[in-house]
């Protein structure tokens, strides 16, 4: 037991269960299923209907989704920092990553709900065509779960700034991270196949 | 102790700077004409994007070999999805 | 038995086995008026007695619930329930207005039954499941209200578990749920709406959350599971259970006359509220699996760990297979929505219903757990019970699918009574797995009138000699 405390963190670590709690790892699997039958959903129904899907798709504004990429990325790698950060048992480090990534994740809704406004102005609606159908009600899903993400992520940051993570009892922080991390990776799976490949 | 931290902190940022950079290229590449080669270029780029965030965000290559290969399970088979639903016509 | 109050729970619970004894009884009849069109004809017309069979159903439940919320949240609480009084009258006016209901249905003609009842002046009445006339309407809000007020204000006065929030909560949901019933407007788009926003949202939605709650109450009790593993697990069953059901609704939105893009939403959400079930099952293995102690109710194990396997199976499977926009264009209101029917509201609700009656009764009885002999009664009614259940879904099954061959997309469909005529075969299949149903429900009920507590000490010899 001394051992693993003085020996390095990431040497010692190899092996371990999942990080944070197991049950919310149920959910993140369960998560990742439901996103995937979407994605492949999506896919499939795009091969029935390729040149309504590619024009339609040219007709997103594709900047947003790089913007939003790169705030969801950014916003992910502020929680991993955090994690980092109590992992030395710096709790105020903690928190200020964590609000950080809560800054970014509330930028990302901002922008996306710009670009649903701008999209409704176009006319674009769940009955415009299969693909706006699919990209809004997609974008609408992982949106919910930024704002859900969030949610659990301003808990944990005040849990954090309230002291009661160390460095040895951080499970909190590890759970929250790794939804938020889960919700980064379904956007790169989506920002790919909504605004890119085609 | 500072120094494991150290050691801690650079592969988090290298992955972070590189998403960034394989994202600017899928950005990019949403420009380009279509074609096969570049949406399996994509799908690429994308899978290995996940790849990172579950290796280095969710810390999965500390973890148990067999969830670190559930999550590229998963990311292959959606990929391998995506990608035979865009070859068939 | 912790508390006095939760005495109430009592009444609740026979009356749920009485009202669920009609049920059934009911169901065999509208079975042999499949069999032979004129049984009963002057006294029960089948449309008649397949109402009652499904509002008996709806009453029967409702009233398990309303017992298992007033049996379980003053023990979570930690305080005596906030009006022991209330709940009382409660139960007799509910009881008294579900009886008036029947009888009301039995003797005078529906359409009679509406004008008597003031359905012109709120027009509430015909649609499935929600045939009651106005005046038990009004009765089932003000029920509702009691038991809301009374178990809120316990909840507030007491400790807030999640078990509780999470129970009081879906009661709430229950409750506000209702409310659509009102709403029947003459646009016949806009009152499917309605009726599938009370229909879906709760056996699809709210009721999970109950279940979810009653099932996870047991396992904490019965297993000596730590109370923070359980409540993980249910709020990610319920988390789950939004995921999938809120947009799943879309899957009643198909040929309504609703926007196109439900065919895709409903479609594929709708498909992923098997996962939820799913998740309980692996929720009530594992804690059994990691059980702190023996309980000797055994009955009451055997029924939290069958509730999750057939609700996954009747409401999961079978759902599932019906789920998807395609299928539905072929099979939607033949027998193989019945089918699904039978099995996901014996499977989630009836058994998660006789799972805490099967707990909480021997307490309510003064007695951890009934003899042994009681529980081989109630086992045997169990394992009957849901046989036969599957029985009777695998019937119904083979019904539907007759229909959606002969009926449907064979490019020489055949007539309505020709269809049923070449399905009769199913039909009698489903009345002997009904017949043996009862049969399993008469030995269920026997299990109550053994008497005797079981005995631990007999139990540990009989175990040393073995």
């Amino acid at each position: 037991m001394h051992n693993a405390l003085t020996a390095d963190p990431l040497q010692q670590s190899r092996g371990q269960p999942l990080p944070g709690d197991f049950a919310i790892w149920v959910f993140i699997f369960a998560e990742l299923t439901v996103f995937g039958v979407l994605f492949a959903a999506y896919a499939f129904t795009r091969s029935a209907h390729v040149d309504l899907f590619n024009a339609s798709q040219l007709t997103l504004n594709r900047a947003y989704g790089f913007a939003n990429t790169l705030l969801l990325l950014t916003s992910s790698y502020f929680v991993a920092r955090a994690l980092r950060a109590i992992k030395t048992g710096r709790n105020k480090a903690c928190g200020n990553w964590l609000a950080g990534a809560l800054g970014l994740g509330a930028l990302f809704l901002l922008l996306k709900l710009i670009e649903f406004h701008q999209d409704f102005a176009r006319g674009i609606t769940l009955s415009a065509n299969l693909f706006y159908m699919f990209y809004l009600s997609l974008t609408f899903f992982h949106f919910m779960h930024v704002a859900m993400g969030m949610i659990i992520l301003a808990v944990v940051a005040v849990k954090a700034y309230a002291g009661r993570y160390t460095a040895d009892r951080h499970t909190g922080v590890e759970t929250g991270g790794s939804y938020w991390h889960m919700v980064d990776l379904v956007w790169i799976l989506l920002f790919a196949l909504v605004y890119v490949i085609h | 102790m500072k120094n494991s931290y150290l050691h801690a902190i650079k592969p988090c940022t290298g992955a972070w700077l590189s998403l960034l950079a394989l994202a600017a290229i899928s950005f990019q590449l949403a420009y380009d004409k279509p074609g096969r080669i570049l949406m399996l270029l994509v799908l690429v780029l994308t899978l290995l994007k996940g790849q990172l965030v579950v290796d280095h965000f969710m810390g999965l290559r500390h973890a148990r070999p067999v969830w670190r290969v559930t999550m590229s399970v998963y990311l292959i088979a959606v990929g391998t999805l995506i990608g035979v639903a865009y070859l068939i016509r | 038995m912790k508390y006095q109050s939760q005495l109430v729970a009592k009444p609740y619970f026979i009356a749920a086995l009485a009202l669920f004894f009609g049920q059934i009884v009911f169901g065999l009849i509208a079975g042999m008026q499949f069999l032979d069109g004129t049984f009963l004809f002057s006294a029960a017309h089948f449309n008649i007695v397949r109402m009652t069979h499904t509002n008996l159903l709806i009453v029967w439940l409702l009233m398990a619930f309303m017992g298992a919320a007033y049996y379980i949240v003053p023990e979570e609480a930690q305080t005596e329930l906030y009006s022991p009084k209330l709940a009382l009258i409660t139960f007799w006016v509910f009881l008294i207005a579900a009886a008036l209901t029947v009888v009301g249905y039995l003797l005078v003609p529906y359409a009679h039954l509406a004008a008597i009842t003031g359905n012109a002046i709120v027009p509430t009445m015909g649609r499935g499941y929600l045939e009651q006339p106005l005046p038990t309407k009004i009765g089932i809000v003000l029920v509702a209200l009691s038991l809301l007020f009374n178990v809120t204000m316990t909840l507030i006065k007491g400790r807030k578990t999640s078990i509780n929030l999470i129970l009081v909560g879906a009661l709430w949901g229950l409750a506000l749920l209702f409310l659509p019933s009102f709403y029947f407007p003459e646009d016949t788009v806009k009152a499917s709406y309605s009726w599938w926003w009370i229909v879906h949202g709760w056996v699809e939605g709210d009721w999970e959350l109950i279940l979810g709650a009653l099932l996870g109450f047991i396992l904490i009790k019965m297993t000596g599971v730590d109370r923070e593993i359980v409540e993980k697990w249910l709020y990610i069953i319920m988390a789950m259970v939004l995921i999938s059901g809120l947009v799943g609704i879309g899957h009643h939105y198909y040929y309504i006359g609703a926007p196109a893009y439900w065919i895709w939403l409903g479609s594929i959400f709708s498909a992923m509220e098997p996962i939820p079930f799913m998740l309980l099952i692996a929720f009530a293995f594992k804690m059994l699996f990691q059980r702190r102690r023996e309980h000797p109710n055994k009955a009451a194990m055997l029924w939290a760990m069958g509730t999750p396997i057939m609700a996954f199976l009747g409401a999961g499977l079978w759902g599932f297979m019906i789920t998807l926009a395609p299928a539905q264009y072929y099979i939607h209101g033949t027998n193989f929505t019945a089918a699904h029917g039978h099995l996901a509201f014996f499977g989630a609700y009836a058994m998660v219903s006789m799972a805490i009656i099967s707990y909480a009764m021997p307490m309510l009885r003064g007695r951890e757990a009934n003899s042994v002999r009681a529980q081989h009664w109630e086992i045997a009614g169990f394992w009957i019970m849901v046989l036969s259940m599957i029985g009777i879904a695998l019937a119904l099954t083979g019904a539907g699918l007759v229909t959606a061959y002969l009926q449907r997309s064979g490019a020489d469909p055949l007539g309505f009574m020709q269809v049923q005529d070449r399905a009769r075969v199913f039909f009698w299949g489903r009345e002997i797995a009904g017949a043996g149903f009862f049969t399993g429900l008469l030995v269920y009920l026997r299990s109550f009138f053994i008497q005797g507590e079981y005995q631990y000490t007999a139990q540990v010899k009989r175990a040393l000699a073995t």
